[in-house]
Order: structure tokens, then C-alpha cells, then sequence
């Protein structure tokens, strides 16, 4: 038997061992979460040593196995930690009774409010006959989803683009850099959240769409210039010496020279941008909105119904996988040379 | 000369008993035992903290831990979990559907209740709007500012009010807007009514940009209380029972110019955020000496949060065993009427 082999069986034995003596002595209850603890630490042992014996062959699956495969083992634990009173399941609801309630917000609509998450798309053809585009666009106002995504993309275009035009300016120009650097860097650090109320007070409809794209847009606009700037100033001075002395004018140098240089460190930018459009976005509809995903999450939090809140916050990550995922696939597109 | 000083002295002591000595019959723990509560910063809850600043709680042998909270669902989430025994909380939504669970929290002692009249609370008309909005039922499809957001003690108010009108929450759009910020909504007409309480509908009468459209919308309401944890009140009855008696004694400390005691003005800015400036010129709510819980105004609570969808139930709910009224009496009867 290999050493390799040697180990894990005496990891994985020590391991069952742990939880044996605990319940046989009625300890296991009070000692749970230091087990739990320990447990994990010896988990990663074991796999540490399962990734050296497996062969290069499979080494991407073991990996996938490894990344689904702890997520979906602390799922299992979850379940039941609250099946078993580890956890208490009123404030800590169990995957299951998460998923449930995802699923009734998924397909129920609130007549009370005249929300519901996804804007029931099944109802899109029956709409679509009876009404036509309005009556699909009035079924889709009513969803949740759509209100953040939308709320997020238009913030994050009114954002980025001019953050990034502004960033590479700085980036070029010392005059414009010295004149802006300071200010945005003092802004950068405020909490939106708490301009949030200034913002509003700059719009006609203090309560519409407007301040909430506004305070979004102005997270990333700053994000977005800061990085575009240090984007532009990483680039070696050596490409930008070599483009002019093969005749290249100030366009043609920012379209083959600094735009291209700057791309990595931009999307890295944009990805932060976005995470912090999601955060912004979510903490004013937790507050200051009456719909989105924000709002329904912060919504069943105060009227106590903590699965469904849970649904909210599932959905907030699946937003966020969702939207990185479309960074991603953009980034391919823009630098297929870092494919 | 002497006499007088003898006299001054001895006047002072008999003032200063009640809070000096503990309540015939009730010896203080010996040990003193802990009790943590959770409390939104309210003047709702100035029994409270008139009973830990004047030493109440520890002339019963409580050593009484507060800690404040953002909100009610906070302090009932701390509640269940045993890590608190006592929240300070607003009778909102998130208290029915916890009752409705099965959480073992009752309410043991009232906070302060609505006045009979000339309530601090008021619904409030935009000036430039008030010819043609002359009762709630002008309302209808307008802009009302609401302190709170959906389930409510906020959105209960603007439904009663409502209710005058025969309108219901659902044909006006209600706006979540922070009491502070409710004189700037109303003077930029963002919204054409608010729900302000005190100072702030103070502040928009005196500037002249509101109107007062209706007022003491629920006479006697208990909009908060005191909730103790089911783990508090059955293991620690000798507590629970201190706790309330002292809270009791507080609530007979505040009654008429007392309220306006300096100690109880101390002890009222220390555990809120408000002004002294504030605290006297706002009109005072009730702090019942007989400590009373409204059970029939928390019935019309659920009842109108549930009608309102603000419940995942449908069907009302039994408060009976919501209210302990246990310790109430015992204070009433320790202390007299």
C-alpha cells in the first residue's frame, strides 16, 4: 500500500473516529462545531493527498469534484444540522426549505403589491395575444429581477464608459490626472448608501428610477476612472515610444497602443465595478425602493419569513455569477489574445 | 432654621423612597441577576430607561444590560435565540408571523400608548395641495410618506387613517421615507401627505408647509412593548417579575410634571437619540401607571396587517397566548392602584 493510501485511510478513520467517541459519550451535541472544525481540516488532508495519486488524466475532473464538491457537501451538512436541532431552522432554514421558497416566489404572484420575482414570462404569449408588446411590457414591470437588473446595467453603462474615458484621459494627461486624482479618490471611499439621500434631493421624482441608477453609475464611474487611469500608466513607456516612432498620431496610438495595454488591468476594473454596483443597488433597494430583489429580500426579513429572505439572497448571487460570467464572455471577445 | 432642614430633609427622604427602597414584599435578587434587553431607541420605551437611570432595576437586584437594535425583527431573532430575555420592540408584522411559527415571546409589559388625544402622530396634508385634499378620502391615488416600510407599526397608522376615508393602503402609494427627512419631502412635494410623528410633524406645521389633515388616528393604542423570551420568563419568573414591577414604578415616576423630572429627562437622553428640546416641546404619549396591555388594539393590529397581505397566514391569529399579563398584575397589586 502506498504511503499516499496509508495516509488517507488513517485520515478518513480518524475522522469517523472523532464523531464516534463524541456520540458514544453524548458529547457530540456540544461539541459539534469544534468537530465540524477539526473535521474540515482533516478533509483537506484527505484530498490533499487523493489529488497526488490522481493521474494527469483526470486531474480537471478531480478538480470540478472538488470545487461542486465541497459547496454541495456543506449543503448536505446544512440540511442536516437543521434537521437535527444543530442549527435552529426558523432563523438558518435548510437548503430544502430555501429552495421551496425560491420556488413559490419564482411562480407566485403578490396581488398586494403587484409583484412577483420573474415577471411570470409563462403569462408572455397569453399577454402578448391579448395586448400586445404593452401588455408583455406591464407583466414584466412587474417583476423584481428585472427592476435590479435593470436598475444595475443602466447604472453600470452610465458608469463605465465615462469612468473609462475620463480614467484614460487622467492616464495620459498629467494636467487632468493631478486635477481629478484627489477628488476621486475622496469620493471613492464614501458610502453611496449614505449620499443616497443627497441624490435624491437632485431629481424631480426623488422616488423613481433616476437617483437609484445615479448613485449606481457613480460608484462605477469612480472605480471605472481610478483603474482606467492606473491601466493606462502600467503600459510599458517603451510601446507607446515604439508607436510614435513608427508614425503613429494620439487616435491611432490610444486605439492599437493604450487601449489594448490598458484592457486587462479594465476588465479586472469592470469586475469590481459590477460587484459594486450589485452591492450599491441591493442596499438602496433594501431601504429606499418598492421593488426589486433588494427590497423583497429586506421585505420578508421584516415581516419574518426567513426562507424566502434566503431566496432573495440566492438570487443576489446568482445575479453576480450571472453578470461575471457576461464579463467573462465580453472579455473573450474584446482580448482574444489572453484567450 | 433647623427645624426647616430637618423638614427639607425628611421631605427629601420620602421623595426619594420610592426609589431607594424595593416595593413591599420583594425582596431584591441576591445574587443580582443579568438581564439583557434589545430596545429600539424610542421614547416608547422610556419606562425603560427611566427605571435603569433612577436605580430601580437595581434596587430589585437587576443588573440590566441594554442594547439598542435597527428594529424589531432584530430583537425577536435575539429574542429566540435566548441570547437576549427582554426585546423593546414596535408591534410590527414580523411579530405576528413569529407568533404564528410558534415562537415562544410574549408580550409581558406595554410600552407607552397612544394618548386619547392630541396625539404626537399625525396624518399630514402638503399645503399647496390642502383645497383639494379636504378628508382622507381625497387621498385616493396620492403620495403618502410613511416612516417604515410594509407590515409596519407606520403602514398600520396610514391604514387607520386611510380607513376614515374608506380607502385602504392599496389606493394610495405609500412611500417609505425616515421621519427626519419627512419635512423635506413634504416642502419639495415629492409627496402630497405624510404619517410624521413627533418632533418632525411639529416642524413642518411651524414651517407652514403642512396641514394637519387627521389626528389621533388610535386612541390607546399600544404601538410597542416589552417582549420577554419564552426561556426568561419560565425559567427566571423571579426576574421577569423585578423587571416589570420596576418598569411599573417608572411609569408612576413620569406621570404629569414629573415627566419633566430632570433625572427623567437625563435618563431619556441618555438611552435616545433625542433633544431635550425635542422632549419638551413634543406632546407627551401615555406611560400607564396601571400597566395595561391593549390586547383588543393588538388584535386590530394583526387584523389589519393580515388584510393588508402582510402575513403568510390567512386566518386570524389566537393572541392569547402572545400576552402574559402575569407580571403586569403582580406589579399592580405589589404597588396598588
Amino acid at each position: 500500500m502506498s504511503d499516499n493510501r496509508r495516509a488517507i485511510l488513517s485520515l478518513a478513520g480518524a475522522l469517523v473516529l472523532l464523531h464516534l467517541v463524541l456520540a458514544l459519550f453524548g458529547l457530540w451535541r456540544d461539541w459539534a462545531w469544534p468537530a465540524i472544525g477539526v473535521s474540515f481540516i482533516l478533509l483537506v488532508l484527505v484530498c490533499e493527498r487523493l489529488g497526488r495519486m490522481v493521474p494527469a488524466r483526470w486531474r480537471a475532473t478531480y478538480e470540478r469534484a472538488l470545487a461542486l464538491g465541497f459547496p454541495l457537501l456543506v449543503l448536505i451538512l446544512w440540511q442536516l444540522g437543521a434537521r437535527f436541532g444543530l442549527i435552529n431552522p426558523l432563523w438558518f432554514p435548510p437548503p430544502s426549505e430555501i429552495a421551496r421558497a425560491l420556488w413559490e416566489v419564482s411562480v407566485n404572484y403578490d396581488r398586494f403589491s403587484g409583484t412577483s420575482l420573474l415577471g411570470r414570462p409563462w403569462l408572455i404569449p397569453s399577454a402578448w395575444a391579448e395586448g400586445g408588446l404593452p401588455a408583455v411590457g406591464a407583466l414584466l414591470s412587474e417583476s423584481h429581477l428585472l427592476a435590479t437588473v435593470g436598475r444595475v446595467l443602466a447604472g453600470f453603462l452610465l458608469g463605465a464608459i465615462p469612468g473609462i474615458l475620463v480614467g484614460v484621459v487622467m492616464g495620459v494627461n498629467q494636467t487632468v490626472r493631478l486635477m481629478l486624482d484627489t477628488s476621486l479618490s475622496a469620493i471613492y471611499v464614501l458610502p453611496k448608501i449614505a449620499i443616497f439621500p443627497i441624490v435624491m434631493l437632485m431629481f424631480a421624482n426623488p422616488f423613481g428610477e433616476g437617483p437609484k441608477i445615479v448613485v449606481v453609475a457613480l460608484a462605477v464611474f469612480i472605480l471605472m476612472a481610478i483603474n482606467a487611469m492606473a491601466g493606462v500608466r502600467q503600459i510599458d513607456p517603451v510601446y507607446l515610444m515604439a508607436g510614435r516612432n513608427y508614425g503613429a498620431g494620439p487616435w491611432q496610438l490610444l486605439r492599437h497602443v493604450i487601449l489594448p495595454g490598458a484592457l486587462p488591468v479594465i476588465f479586472a476594473g469592470l469586475r469590481i465595478a459590477l460587484g459594486t454596483a450589485m452591492i450599491v443597488i441591493i442596499s438602496v433597494e433594501f431601504l429606499r425602493a418598492k421593488q426589486g430583489v433588494g427590497y423583497m429580500t429586506y421585505y420578508y426579513w421584516e415581516v419574518l419569513v426567513p426562507e424566502k429572505m434566503y431566496a432573495g439572497l440566492v438570487v443576489v448571487m446568482a445575479m453576480g455569477v450571472a453578470f461575471t460570467a457576461l464579463l467573462y464572455w465580453l472579455q473573450r471577445r474584446l482580448m482574444p489574445w489572453r484567450r | 432654621m433647623l427645624t426647616n432642614l430637618i423638614r427639607t430633609a425628611t421631605l427629601a427622604a420620602a421623595l426619594a423612597l420610592p426609589t431607594l427602597a424595593p416595593a413591599q414584599g420583594v425582596a431584591p435578587l441576591d445574587p443580582p441577576q443579568s438581564v439583557k434587553v434589545a430596545y429600539v431607541p424610542i421614547m416608547k420605551f422610556a419606562t425603560m430607561y427611566v427605571a435603569e437611570q433612577r436605580g430601580i432595576f437595581d434596587k430589585y437586584g437587576l443588573d440590566v444590560e441594554l442594547e439598542r437594535v435597527k428594529s424589531g425583527t432584530e430583537a425577536i431573532a435575539f429574542l429566540t435565540q435566548s441570547t437576549i430575555d427582554v426585546g423593546g420592540i414596535a408591534i410590527v408584522t414580523s411579530l405576528w408571523s413569529g407568533w404564528n411559527k410558534g415562537l415562544d415571546i410574549r408580550v409581558i409589559a406595554p410600552g407607552a400608548l397612544e394618548p386619547m388625544e392630541n396625539s404626537p402622530t399625525k396624518l399630514l396634508v402638503r399645503a399647496a395641495v390642502a383645497d383639494q385634499i379636504k378628508s382622507a378620502a381625497d387621498l385616493k391615488g396620492r403620495r403618502i410618506a410613511v416612516a417604515g416600510g410594509p407590515g409596519s407599526g407606520g403602514e398600520y397608522l396610514a391604514s387607520k387613517g386611510l380607513a376614515r376615508g374608506n380607502l385602504t393602503i392599496r389606493d394610495v402609494e405609500l412611500m417609505n421615507v425616515a421621519n427626519p427627512d419627512m419635512a423635506m419631502a413634504v416642502e419639495n412635494g415629492s409627496v402630497d401627505a405624510a404619517l410624521v410623528g413627533s418632533p418632525f410633524a411639529d416642524q413642518i406645521l411651524n414651517a407652514g408647509t403642512g396641514k394637519v389633515l387627521e389626528s389621533d388616528l388610535t386612541p390607546g393604542l399600544m404601538t410597542v412593548a416589552f417582549v420577554g423570551s419564552g426561556k426568561f420568563i419560565n425559567e427566571r419568573p423571579e426576574a421577569a417579575e423585578r423587571f416589570v414591577l420596576a418598569l411599573t414604578e417608572a411609569a408612576r415616576m413620569m406621570q404629569g410634571d414629573d415627566y419633566l423630572a430632570p433625572e427623567n429627562i437625563e435618563a431619556y437622553l441618555t438611552f435616545t437619540n433625542s433633544t431635550e428640546d425635542a422632549i419638551r416641546k413634543g406632546s407627551p404619549v401615555i406611560y400607564d401607571p396601571a400597566m395595561q396591555i391593549p390586547v383588543e388594539g393588538l388584535a386590530d393590529m394583526e387584523k389589519v396587517h393580515r388584510e393588508n397581505g402582510r402575513t403568510e397566514y390567512t386566518d386570524p391569529l389566537d393572541l392569547s397566548k402572545a400576552v402574559d399579563t402575569t407580571f403586569t398584575k403582580k406589579a399592580v397589586a405589589t404597588l396598588g392602584n
